[in-house]
């Protein structure tokens, strides 16, 4: 473990974490560009496979950042980076929750809730059909998104079985 | 619980231990996509500590703001009810597990370059999310289905990001001014009204 090599992980991933406007995946391509091209942390092929990790493994989109401190300096690497990721964001979401929620009973605070709700919904349709254009779902799997899509809107059922289930119907290459 | 069916405020507000772990118990859940559908049920559904309106406001600024969606949404949890202890609590449950798993995972990685191959697997959970994602639109949006400015507005943002694949950002800044424009000239009518 090398000071500089902790050092230039808590300078990129700070500020990489006020860049990373609309979720963590919208600056993979910069993390890639700086860890294989300019600081020859990991080669291309290695990214793409830590990046594939972090999507499979449960937890937040960022993950991926502890995985490439812990390649530079092992746990306290993957601990520095990940956390130099998350502190400024947070702190920013902090701020502008507090004048959110101070703000609430305000008349441009229900406006603004009422004329972006339908904006969201939208946004969270949207999102269902990103998830589906990204695993290149077969018939099958289309038939079973739409299957639990009725279930889950109309029933209570705990999804987390119904989840487990469907990740061993792609196991066996069934969807 | 029979006692308890009188709810007030001060007993839907969660300890700071329970927001850690509601969290983990969110975030351990949410491979495979679909983390907000699933913040939804937990939060709205199961514990009631947000409305459907305060939890869409909520959504949207953890989606516009910088820095990982569910991580952002846990600081507004957090500290809606207990400020910066608050924040910190919800955020150390959703990311403390789910880091040591991925640091187990990066050793195994380096150490026998094992690729989990876990494509598969990740493809049926993908099909199950996709459900979970769209019966969330469809519950959020329901009482909208007889609001032709909401239908016209949820419209406009799935076609902004399904066809035009425009970025979040950028369709939040189109269409949240004219959408907080209408709203306000509504509420403004009906406080008008005798």
């Amino acid at each position: 473990m090398t000071p500089g090599g902790i050092l230039s992980l808590i300078t990129f991933f700070s500020v990489l974490s006020i860049l990373s406007i609309g979720g963590s995946n919208s600056v993979v391509p910069e993390m890639a560009r700086q860890a294989v091209e300019i600081e020859h942390w990991l080669t291309a092929a290695q990214f793409t496979d830590l990046f594939a990790i972090s999507q499979t493994a449960p937890g937040p989109s960022n993950l991926i950042v502890a995985l490439i401190g812990f390649k530079v300096a092992g746990f306290w690497g993957a601990l520095v980076a990940q956390l130099s990721m998350m502190i400024p964001a947070t702190l920013l979401m902090l701020v502008v929750s507090r004048l959110w929620v101070a703000s609430s009973g305000s008349q441009w605070h229900l406006a603004l809730e009422r004329g972006l709700a339908p904006i969201a919904v939208g946004l969270i349709f949207a999102s269902g059909w990103t998830i589906a254009e990204g695993a290149s779902l077969s018939v099958v799997g289309y038939a079973i998104a739409a299957a639990c899509t009725l279930l889950f809107w109309k029933s209570h059922i705990n999804p987390i079985p119904i989840m487990v289930v469907a990740g061993i119907f792609g196991w066996m290459r069934w969807i | 619980m029979m006692a308890s069916s009188i709810m007030t405020e001060q007993a839907l507000k969660p300890s700071l231990l329970e927001l850690a772990i509601t969290f983990n118990k969110i975030s351990l859940a949410s491979f495979g996509g679909g983390l907000s559908a699933w913040a939804r049920r937990v939060i709205v559904e199961e514990k009631k500590w947000l409305d459907d309106e305060e939890f869409l406001s909520a959504l949207t600024l953890s989606r516009v703001l910088p820095g990982a969606n569910q991580m952002n949404f846990a600081v507004y949890v957090g500290n809606r009810f207990h400020g910066v202890a608050g924040a910190i609590s919800a955020v150390l449950g959703l990311f403390t597990i789910p880091f040591l798993i991925i640091l187990a995972l990066a050793y195994a990685y380096f150490r026998h370059s094992a690729t989990p191959a876990m494509q598969d697997v990740l493809r049926g959970v993908a099909a199950a999310a996709v459900g979970l994602a769209l019966s969330m639109g469809l519950k959020t949006g329901e009482k909208f289905l007889r609001n032709p400015i909401a239908l016209f507005f949820g419209a406009l943002a799935i076609s902004a990001s399904v066809f035009l694949k425009l970025p979040l950002i950028a369709i939040i800044a189109i269409l949240a001014p004219p959408a907080f424009l209408v709203a306000w000239r509504n509420d403004a009518q009906k406080n008008d009204a005798p």
